[in-house]
């Protein structure tokens, strides 16, 4: 009787409790009192609106009458369409100034950078590895994709609907209207005007409104953060996302020594890893070959053998030669400025005058200054006679070669090719002297460590085992 | 018979020539002669001294002495009785409105004074059962989102911000709800009270005028996203807010010397220039400075521009339409703004509101009238204008069958805020963001603007309009900000000004123009600081005279419809 009284009780609390909080939770649900944005905070705004988006965009201040909202907004006009997106992200692109049709809107989570344009069924999303995939409501299997440029479609696969590679970005970003099919007949059609505007945006917001993303060609403002009109001049202050030459010109002025000293020191780990693979090599137990196996190579052998030979016979007359050769070099032109080249960077510099037996010379180098073995640096020599054309040959005669005069930084150029552009383009100007037959580039120079790896390596190998 | 006729013939040209001689010699000396005597006549007579009175017309009463003239008001220059005060609904007899002149007789048009009568008489009465109820429920908005701390009002909801422009409807809301006896003396006076001694305690901005919004809890000036800061002063805001404060001056003596004290503190000398334009402030972005921009267009700025000269400053550029132009909409030339919003940077919304308040706050007179009775409006074009304003909308009505009674409002999420307008940006019916993108589901009938244009009315039109909001309305929130045009309902969001406004018309229908005329000789606002040269920096005005009023003007007006 007790228990059941108390379970009336708290019935009792219960009813009490429920009835106090329906009214609560109904009055919370009819009407939103929190309906004012939370979202106009410092917190909350994503994009400087000062940072123009293109050129000729501006920032404007927003006609509020309330106690709340974004002071500021950006308008301009690019690719063809007009936009305007405010603090938090929200941004509109529409072929009309007004922005009333045909439009593609983007909207982003709240405090966060992940943004996606929509546009009637129509959505625009940016992946984690900033690709773009598109979603198309209304798609099921087995329908056929197709775009228009306003006389004629090409159809394009299915996996338009994955993230997009580069071929297929383009190709939406110059079709007008993506046309969804299905058994021939036509199911939807979506307006891609202002796409690429749209994704370029996206782009440009997630990575900290940096130009560096959007893509080539787009109408980027010079300076972000200049205010004094005299430093427009100042070309080393430009910002531009478009790609930077990678072959550095060749110039009489020497480069700067403070950035190529960096990939002089990279380049001497990768000879350090290079030696490394040599002394594995070495270190090879004999027994590791098969010995009943015949020599593949027997006349390569017996030449190397014979190239030892010679070898240690003109070894005496090397050192003469070099140190003849480092008074000669300067005579024959190469700039007293220059700054001191790493050690690998010499070698290159030396030039003959006369026409000493070149094998010598490299064989000096690759003993001396590559730390190869008189076995190994043979090899190289004949697997590289074999294969001149694809190798870059610092000891080539300049007739041959005319465009290596400065080859060590070439050479450090192509092998590292982000290297600091705005610093060196600036001093590394065009020298039409140079007018040879043949032009290098890039192509023609690879890695020593990447042709050893290739080629070298496995002739070692081979070789290694034959014994 | 010959030899006369020979003697003439002789005779003639000399004599004719002797006779002139004699005649211009005659002649001389008596314009002499009476010139003479006509100059020692009045050089005996006495000089005609005019002597001047100190404190008289012809004083030239130094500034340490101006202030205790009196402002020159319609009724003090003309000798005739001002205007009455109108007791509190609870007060009037019962016959009250069968007594009242509302011009029903007068002929719709400008006077030769340039005053005008508008077409449709305002609606005038007591309270239906139906509007009182609309009245306490907006009443419960203030009830229940004014700060215990500051006595300030929220602007929207629960968001504890608010602007001088919604403290005005806040007070907008008090006089309202005590004329329409909702909450008697006590409690009028403590929330008057405390609201204007925290206004007085706000930090300016700069030491010049109110910042544009402050946290509503702590009084503190903040930016718009309510965190501590300041943004700068608004002109219109300041400007409506003093409307109010004259109302309530003019008609609580009792409170004259708070009010003055809370407007002495302020420095005016930036936001009116020689010109009469107003001009707020903001911040510079890039070096942190103070910009000052000239602030209002067509509709906003006169009816601000009024409320400074309601205390003596004199914006008479502020207060000209020039320069207007009128695009043709239904039939009806409405006026917008001339100034170019791409030279300028500010659009040129056409909305209700702005004519509404001067027709219920101050009649469509000018500051200095406070003899004109309400259905005769001194400041004629504004009332001509506002005309057309409702005109055109009730066409669209007709027409199409939209229901229209546009304005700015508050809207449920993104984007929050709308210009709801008659015309902007070379379009009719725009409705667009504070940005400039075009919203049109966000059209709305707004419901300020259709009790509004209820009040001052009185049309078939405007009956259906009230029908539409009445009962739009929460009972524990206030009244809904409006009707979405597009069938999407209501627009579920409270403010400030849309309550304190639906408050407004329904003193309006009671009372007639709120603004009444001041009772008082002189002011502190006129006779402070006398000794100091602080009136000198901060700009504070001299009694107005009638050289200082703004002029009544007329323009052209539309004879009939223009299709």
């Amino acid at each position: 009787m007790t228990q059941l009284h108390a379970k009336n009780i708290w019935f009792g609390i219960g009813v009490i409790a429920l009835s106090a909080l329906v009214p609560l939770s109904t009055n919370a649900q009819s009407v939103d009192l929190n309906a004012r944005p939370a979202e106009f905070t410092a917190e909350s705004a994503i994009v400087d609106t000062a940072i123009p988006f293109a050129i000729g965009a501006s920032e404007a201040r927003q006609s509020l009458r309330g106690a709340f909202g974004w002071p500021t907004f950006q308008e301009g006009l690019v690719e063809g369409v007009y936009f305007r997106f405010d603090p938090d992200g929200y941004a509109r692109f529409s072929p009309n100034p007004r922005l009333d049709v045909d439009v593609f809107e983007v909207l982003c989570k709240a405090r966060t950078k992940d943004c996606h344009a929509r546009k009637a069924g129509l959505t625009v999303l940016l992946t984690a590895r900033g690709q773009l995939q598109l979603a198309v409501e209304g798609v099921i299997a087995g329908d056929s994709f197709f775009l228009s440029e306003g006389v004629s479609e090409i159809q394009v696969p299915e996996r338009v609907l994955q993230p997009l590679d580069v071929q297929l970005e383009h190709l939406l970003s110059s079709s007008l209207e993506l046309v969804v099919r299905r058994g021939g007949e036509e199911v939807s059609r979506h307006s891609l005007r202002g796409f690429l505007a749209a994704t370029a945006y996206l782009r440009w917001i997630a990575n900290n409104q940096d130009y560096a993303v959007l893509p080539r060609d787009w109408p980027v403002p010079n300076g972000r953060q200049i205010n004094d009109a005299q430093r427009l001049t100042q070309n080393a202050t430009w910002q531009s996302p478009m790609p930077q030459p990678q072959v550095i010109a060749i110039t009489s002025t020497p480069a700067t020594s403070a950035p190529l000293q960096g990939e002089a020191d990279r380049i001497e780990a990768q000879l350090e890893d290079l030696r490394g693979m040599l002394e594995t090599l070495r270190s090879t137990p004999p027994s590791a070959t098969d010995p009943t196996q015949p020599s593949p190579l027997p006349a390569q052998a017996i030449e190397t053998t014979r190239l030892e030979q010679q070898l240690r016979d003109l070894a005496a007359e090397v050192q003469t030669l070099r140190e003849a050769n480092n008074s000669n070099s300067v005579a024959a032109g190469v700039s007293p400025t220059l700054p001191k080249a790493p050690p690998l960077a010499s070698p290159p510099e030396v030039h003959e005058e006369d026409t000493r037996d070149r094998t010598t010379d490299k064989l000096a180098y690759l003993v001396e200054e590559l730390g190869l073995d008189l076995r190994s640096a043979v090899a190289v020599l004949e697997l590289a006679e074999g294969n001149t054309t694809d190798m870059f040959d610092p000891l080539a005669p300049r007739e041959k070669q005319p465009n290596i005069t400065v080859s060590s930084a070439t050479m450090e150029s192509a092998a590292a090719p982000q290297i600091a552009e705005d610093a060196v383009a600036d001093e590394l100007e065009p020298a039409p002297v140079h007018s040879g037959p043949q032009i290098v580039t890039v192509a023609e120079y690879t890695l020593l460590s990447d042709y050893f790896r290739s080629a070298v390596l496995p002739a070692l190998q081979a070789d290694m085992s034959s014994r | 018979m010959p030899r006369s006729s020979d003697k003439l013939q002789r005779r003639s040209p000399l004599w004719g020539g002797v006779l002139l001689c004699a005649a211009i010699l005659v002649l001389g000396g008596a314009s002499y002669s009476v010139g003479i005597t006509a100059r020692h006549v009045f050089l005996q007579q006495e000089d005609e001294v005019i002597p001047i009175i100190a404190g008289g017309a012809l004083d030239d009463i130094p500034a340490l002495m101006r202030g205790n003239l009196p402002s020159a008001t319609l009724s003090l220059v003309e000798g005739q009785p001002k205007r009455g005060l109108t007791p509190r609904m609870c007060e009037l007899p019962a016959d009250y409105f069968e007594r009242l002149d509302r011009g029903l007789d007068a002929a719709a048009g400008y006077t030769p004074h340039n005053a005008y009568v508008r077409k449709y008489r305002a609606r005038r009465g007591f309270l239906t059962e139906r509007e009182l109820r609309a009245a306490k429920v907006a009443w419960h908005y203030f009830e229940r989102f004014t700060q215990e701390t500051t006595g300030l009002a929220n602007s929207v909801g629960n968001y504890p911000s608010t602007t001088l422009w919604d403290t005005a409807s806040y007070i907008a809301g008090l006089v309202s709800a005590y004329e329409l006896c909702l909450i008697e003396k006590p409690e009028f006076d403590r929330r008057i009270t405390r609201l204007l001694t925290t206004i007085k305690s706000l930090e300016l901005f700069r030491m010049e005028l109110p910042n544009k919004v402050y946290h509503t809890k702590t009084g503190a000036k903040v930016d718009y996203t309510n965190k501590p800061g300041e943004i700068g002063f608004s002109a219109l805001d300041i400007g409506r807010f003093l409307v109010w404060l004259r109302i309530c001056k003019n008609r609580y003596p009792y409170l004259a010397n708070t009010i003055d004290s809370v407007l002495l503190k302020w420095d005016f000398s930036n936001a009116i220039d020689s010109e009469g334009l107003m001009f707020g402030a903001y911040v510079d972005k890039e070096t942190g400075e103070t910009v000052y921009a000239q602030e209002g267009r067509l509709g906003y700025e006169e009816y601000a521009a009024k409320g400074f000269a309601l205390w003596g400053l004199r914006p008479l550029l502020a207060h000209r339409a020039e320069p207007f132009l009128t695009a043709s909409i239904f039939g009806v030339q409405v006026p917008y703004d001339g100034r170019d919003p791409r030279v300028f940077h500010s659009q040129n919304y056409v909305v209700t509101e702005s004519y509404l308040q001067d027709g219920m706050e101050l009649g469509f007179d000018l500051p200095h009238d406070d003899i004109t009775p309400d259905w005769l409006h001194s400041d004629g074009w504004r009332a001509e204008f506002a005309d057309r304003i409702y005109q055109v909308q009730e066409n669209r009505w007709r027409r199409t069958g939209f229901m229209t009674a546009r304005s700015e409002h508050n809207v449920k999420g993104p984007p929050y805020f709308t210009y709801d307008t008659i015309f902007s940006d070379d379009y009719p019916w725009n409705t667009v963001t504070p940005r400039g993108d075009y919203v049109p589901d966000h059209a709305a009938v707004s419901a300020k603007a259709a009790l509004g244009l209820w009040a001052l009315w009185e049309t078939e039109y405007t009956d259906v309009l009230f029908e539409a909001i009445i009962e739009l309305y929460d009972p524990e929130n206030g009244m809904f900000e409006g009707l979405y045009e597009r069938g999407q309902g209501r627009v579920e969001i409270f403010t400030a000004n849309n309550n304190g406004i639906i408050l407004t018309a329904l003193l309006h229908k009671v009372q007639g123009t709120i603004l009444t005329p001041y009772l008082g000789e002189t002011e502190v606002w006129y006779t402070a600081f006398r000794d100091q040269d602080i009136r000198l920096r901060r700009n504070y005005p001299d009694p107005p005279q009638k050289q200082d009023w703004l002029p009544a003007l007329r323009h052209s007006v539309q004879e009939k419809a223009d299709f």
